[in-house]
């Protein structure tokens, strides 16, 4: 088997530039447990369609900034954050995502502004 | 250049994108043939089993036809240029050798020998320390004191063992493939003092490892067993 990465170190290919998997795709024991809450019980997944699914996941999440992240350019902005991720939900045509997601984030400012004027106390 | 019919994409700044992305797409080639992902709008009550389709049948337009064999793909309209601006970053990481061809069996070559070296009790689950207690009580005071379950057990190919490494409320999991490929001879890693350390339920997206394995070996079936 060709191996691109020269021995057992991990670093040999950060060096070299090659993407590592861990990098490119998110873990596969994550996609395995994400999966496995909509099924049944007693459902089993096979190997395979988890690294379908991890395959399919990771080029969404790419796709998806890729055109969040062209929106920032065009405004001269460095910074790709949670409202560029809704708009561009919506722009490539996941209406229904974008505005779960848009509610999930309001929530999620408003738990981040309780934590900063309420720091937990140093004993 | 080929005409598109630009249905939602009143903005002229678009058009000049999409004859920028034509003007490149000339040059640059494909030498393997690079998925379609199409993302159709799902109106599914859980958003992260989300399958890939062809787009809504009134808005799609036709992608370049050099990735099809079989005629035109049709995809929507919003996502046109989003498609195509991936195909260019696939083909740039490409055309630099950056993208990993085939996936390794594993991530880190002394997990993997260490995983070698722990014991496997019947159906090649790892034994946990409860277990191997037992187990070795039993070998002590059982008749067969010439067996050795280590030595039994390692010699056994399997393709894919997933198990938890301890039942007391620990829903970690290990994920290994075993592969055909000769153990290197060397370290002897005694799986009681490398301990490794699994991925809990909080999962550490930053800089946590996972074992992933594509390749199956020796034409042994894949037996996955999801233990929750």
């Amino acid at each position: 088997m060709m191996d691109n990465v020269g021995g057992s170190s991990s670093n040999i290919a950060e060096n070299s530039g090659i993407i590592r998997e861990q990098d490119r795709l998110l873990p596969i024991a994550n996609v395995g447990k994400i999966m496995k809450q909509i099924l049944p019980p007693n459902a089993k997944i096979s190997k395979e369609s988890k690294e379908t699914m991890q395959e399919c996941v990771s080029e969404f999440i790419s796709f998806v900034t890729s055109e969040a992240s062209e929106k920032c350019r065009k405004e001269r902005r460095k910074t790709v954050n949670g409202d560029d991720i809704c708009w561009a939900l919506g722009s490539l045509g996941f209406d229904d995502y974008a505005e779960p997601l848009r509610r999930y984030l309001q929530r999620y400012r408003e738990q981040e502004l309780d934590r900063a004027n309420n720091p937990p106390k140093r004993g | 250049m080929k005409p598109f019919l630009f249905l939602n994409l009143p903005n002229t700044e678009f058009n000049s994108s999409q004859v920028d992305c034509n003007h490149s797409m000339a040059h640059s080639s494909y030498p393997y043939g690079d998925p379609i992902f199409a993302y159709g709008p799902q109106a599914i009550s859980h958003p992260q089993m989300i399958p890939p389709m062809l787009g809504l049948a009134s808005t799609r337009v036709a992608l370049p036809l050099d990735l099809a064999e079989d005629g035109p793909i049709y995809v929507n309209a919003k996502q046109y240029h989003g498609i195509l601006r991936r195909r260019q970053s696939r083909a740039k990481l490409e055309a630099q050798n950056k993208l990993i061809k085939n996936r390794k069996p594993y991530l880190h070559e002394s997990r993997h020998r260490h995983a070698l070296n722990r014991v496997r009790g019947s159906g090649g689950r790892f034994l946990s320390t409860k277990q191997l207690a037992q187990s070795n009580a039993e070998f002590v005071t059982g008749a067969h004191s010439g067996s050795d379950p280590t030595n039994r057990y390692q010699k056994e190919h399997l393709s894919e063992v997933e198990s938890h490494s301890s039942k007391d409320g620990d829903n970690s999991s290990f994920i290994t493939t075993c592969s055909d490929r000769p153990c290197l001879s060397g370290n002897n890693v005694n799986f009681r003092q490398q301990e490794c350390m699994f991925l809990g339920n909080s999962a550490n997206m930053g800089g946590s490892p996972q074992f992933s394995g594509g390749l199956t070996f020796g034409g042994a079936k894949q037996r996955t067993s999801v233990v929750r």
